[in-house]
């Protein structure tokens, strides 16, 4: 038989920051009502065992299907935008589905299939989805599995667990998104952004013990808290005996981010006239992150920890 | 490549228009107007060019609920211009406006009539090396504005003679407003803005202009509220800066603000200049009005930095000064005040209460002042030269004052002060018309022509005369000996011409020594500290003169 020990160890960690434009992934305020889900699972089980969950999530500062609009008061003329933030007229007369910042849409999907046949089982899971703001720390979505998995005959415990955050958005002023004062002194816009992180697992296994956690982070009051993805995954066997089977755990990543030429920022003098700005928009950065860790065999430790994390302050 | 733009529309909202000029060299210039609510509309003809420069224009007539008009141009080099307006409740702006961008720097500038329940127009000059300069004018609570104004960044010249319309207009329309063709020839570097505009306001109104630029200050303004009306020609400016037409040659190398304005109004009133400088110099000049009357040909400025004046003044730290008339009637004051950053005050102010006029020069400087062939002062000093009388007014034996000097309202007079910045030297010099008297029918009160107060404190020199340390002061006044200057020849010869009854008063305080005086044969002076002549020296505090027969 052929033995292998196979030990892995990840820890990924994405920067952005790139000289001469900053990174966007403002996250997004929460809607006026908010839900909490929050779910316990345990069981210890000798034969079969199932469990199978889904959750998508979308939350858009305008209605849901259309299209992300510039901040208001803004004019598209050819390749530039004309945007004229504080002037109360043209903020009225451009204010019907437009926001003051520049629309934003988050996506968020986490899902998870298991099934174990003929063997001995031991499940938990805690998962709990809060759609209310959050703070550096908290999570939007977090889940925690600890499975032990044995059989004395053909049994097999098959699991995958997926986890995804999609955001895209128009350019803010970054005194409207961001708390902090000072940072607009980096970047006076925030860029637009499309950018999305999926981090994830799949076993196969005959005996072993697994424990998973995942969660993300992308609701928040303002913008000074980066945007979260974690993921982690540590198997080993029970006792003395390795695990056997197949684990992988996966991480990928697409990051677009925008920049703004400000071509020129003229002042009004009378406050309600506000301060118009010239700009052009566009891609200055494409980021692509692909990583996929597969083991087979007999596995004492198989261990991944990933972390993905976007935004104007990190 | 150069780029010219039109764009426009509808939405469920309302109209808006505009054009966009974008030249080779970075060069912007945009023209934008729009109105809302429902029947609104833009009738607009906008024009741009690129190439050179880069250029916009507008004629546009704006109705709505609300209604804005603006334009602006920017350079590669930060220099950016513009000017607007906007009205809102039952908004209607017909306006000319332009803007443009070059090299040198930008500019924007507007005619326009405003109308609506609240209105602004204005607009601001920002230098890429940040210096900046604005003007503005607005209503509340309904009125009309006509008003021309613009605002310029970067290094240019201008004169209002030129060949353009808007130069033509602008001194023609000084030319009827105030009787005064007003010719200004400015040069630039830095930011400036100016306006010449008329607000009918029955609750509200208001036009100022103000500038700044390393940590240099200066705004000027004028305001009613109530009934009444401004006409004001306003200008500031901030940088290297020179101006001819007001006084000639006036060069300042900070921020400086002035208007030559007229004001009118039923329970309003208030005409103000201020400048502060980067070290906490402060000069302010004011003339305020309350109740029925008006003030006229009001010449009023303010700076701070380096200023000249038509080489004979100059002042390193903040000035003001004002020349004006002001009829009351229950109404008055005029005051200038300066102060250094060590706390040296020099103040001085004219007031009346009741039935009066006032034409006054007066100013006030903080910071090293030199009078070319006078003196200097470095420290603060206050001045004036001012005529202070009281119009025809007829008054029933046994109710003098009544209808004077009403209640407990403050008498007229006229009042200069310096100070140390410790307070340790005073001086204070004061000519007071407050005891009306006679025994039977009316009487016409005869006050000063002639009122010449200075007072100033730090270390003063008067050239070939006294050097003085601490705080000095003077005041001389010429009383008319009759009513015969009273303005209305009408009823003048009803009245018994009464021997004015006035007061002249001079003090001093050295710490706690002090000395006063109140006798006086038209001249007072005041010191405080040390004064030395050359032969004589006097320390402590004295005035004079003293009257023999105490």
């Amino acid at each position: 038989m052929k033995k292998s020990i196979i030990i892995i160890t990840g820890l990924l960690a994405l920067a952005f920051m790139v000289t001469g434009f900053a990174c966007a992934d403002p996250s997004i305020p929460a809607t006026p009502e908010t839900q909490g889900i929050t779910t316990t699972t345990s069981a210890q089980v000798s034969g079969w065992f199932d469990e199978e969950q889904d959750m998508s999530w979308q939350i858009s500062t305008s209605p849901l299907g259309s299209s992300l609009t510039y901040p208001n008061p803004s004019i598209p003329v050819g390749p530039y935008v004309i945007y004229v933030p504080g002037n109360i007229v043209l903020e009225e007369v451009f204010g019907e589905g437009n926001t003051t910042n520049g629309g934003v849409l988050y996506s968020s999907v986490y899902s998870e299939q298991t099934s174990a046949t003929n063997g001995d089982i031991e499940y938990s899971k805690q998962f709990s989805a809060e759609t209310g703001n959050q703070l550096a720390g908290g999570s939007n979505i977090e889940a925690e599995r600890l499975i032990a998995f044995s059989t004395d005959t053909s049994g097999r415990l098959v699991s995958s667990e997926y986890i995804m955050v999609d955001g895209v958005g128009q350019f803010s002023l970054t005194d409207n998104v961001l708390l902090c004062p000072f940072a607009s002194d980096a970047s006076e816009f925030v860029p637009q952004f499309c950018n999305m992180a999926e981090m994830g697992s799949d076993l196969d296994i005959s005996t072993g013990s697994v424990s998973t956690a995942a969660s993300d982070r992308f609701i928040a009051a303002s913008g000074d808290y980066p945007v979260d993805v974690d993921y982690r995954i540590r198997l080993t066997g029970i006792g003395d005996e390795p695990a056997e089977g197949s684990v992988s755990a996966f991480m990928d990543a697409l990051s677009q981010e925008g920049k703004i030429d400000v071509f020129i920022r003229v002042p009004f003098d009378n406050p309600e006239d506000g301060t118009l700005y010239l700009l052009r928009t566009g891609l200055a950065s494409e980021l692509r992150y692909e990583e996929l860790s597969s083991v087979h065999g007999q596995i004492a430790v198989f261990d991944k920890d990933m972390h993905y994390e976007s935004g104007m302050r990190r | 490549m150069a780029e010219t733009y039109d764009f426009g529309g509808a939405t469920g909202n309302g109209e808006y228009s505009g054009t966009l000029a974008v030249d080779n060299s970075g060069n912007v210039a945009f023209t934008i107007a729009a109105a809302t609510g429902p029947g609104s509309s833009v009738q607009t003809t906008q024009n741009s060019n690129a190439g050179g420069g880069a250029s916009a224009t507008q004629e546009t007539r704006a109705v709505g609920d609300s209604a804005f008009v603006g334009s602006g141009a920017a350079n590669a080099h930060g220099d950016t211009a513009s000017t607007a307006a906007h009205a809102f409740g039952n908004a209607e702006i017909e306006s000319v406006q332009g803007a443009i961008a070059g090299g040198s720097g930008a500019a924007a500038g507007q005619m326009t009539e405003l109308t609506g329940q609240t209105a602004a127009a204005g607009s601001l000059g920002i230098s890429g090396s940040g210096y900046e300069a604005s003007t503005t004018t607005r209503i509340t609570d309904g009125g009309v504005i006509d008003t021309m104004q613009g605002a310029a960044a970067g290094s240019f010249s201008y004169n209002t003679a030129g060949q353009a319309n808007s130069n033509t207009f602008f001194t023609v329309a000084a030319d009827q407003i105030f009787g005064t063709p007003l010719v200004l020839y400015v040069d630039v570097t830095g930011a400036v803005a100016g306006q010449y505009s008329e607000i009918y306001a029955e609750n509200g109104g208001q036009a100022s202009s103000s500038a700044n630029g390393n940590g240099n200050f200066a705004t000027t303004q004028a305001s009613v509220t109530g009934e009444g009306s401004i006409g004001t020609i306003q200008i500031a400016g901030a940088g290297q800066i020179g101006v001819e037409g007001l006084l000639d040659g006036i060069s300042a190398d900070g921020a400086v603000a002035g208007q030559f304005s007229g004001l009118d109004s039923d329970n309003g009133g208030s005409v103000s200049s201020r400048a502060t400088n980067s070290h906490g110099y402060e000069a302010g000049t004011a003339a305020r009005y309350y109740g029925e009357g008006e003030i006229w040909g009001c010449y009023q400025g303010a700076a701070a930095g380096q200023i000249g004046i038509a080489g004979m003044a100059s002042v390193d730290g903040a000035a003001a000064g004002q020349a004006l008339q002001l009829e009351s009637d229950t109404g008055g004051s005029v005051s200038s005040s300066a102060t250094n950053s060590h706390g040296y005050v020099a103040g001085t102010g004219a007031r009346y209460y009741g039935t009066g006029f006032i034409d006054t020069v007066q100013g006030a400087a903080a910071g090293q002042a030199g009078i070319t062939g006078l003196g200097s002062v470095d420290g603060a000093i206050a001045g004036q030269d001012s005529a202070v009388w009281q119009a025809p007014l007829t008054v029933s034996s046994g109710q003098i004052g009544i209808g004077i000097n009403p209640g407990d309202a403050p008498q007229s007079y006229a009042y200069t002060h310096a100070s140390s910045g410790n307070g340790y030297d005073q001086v204070e010099l004061e000519t007071r018309f407050n005891e009306m008297s006679t025994s039977t029918g009316p009487v016409v009160g005869v006050p000063a022509n002639n009122i010449v107060q200075c007072a100033g404190a730090g270390r003063i020199s008067v050239t070939g005369i006294f050097d003085a340390q601490g705080a000095a002061g003077f005041q001389g006044t010429e009383f008319s000996g009759s009513g015969l200057d009273a303005p209305d020849d009408q009823v003048k010869p009803s009245y018994q011409i009464v021997t004015p009854s006035y007061r002249m008063t001079a003090s001093a305080a050295h710490g706690s020594t002090h000395d006063e005086t109140d006798y006086s044969e038209g001249y007072q002076w005041a010191v405080a500290g040390m004064l030395t002549d050359g032969d004589d020296t006097i320390q402590g505090a004295a005035v004079g003169p003293h009257d023999p027969s105490v």
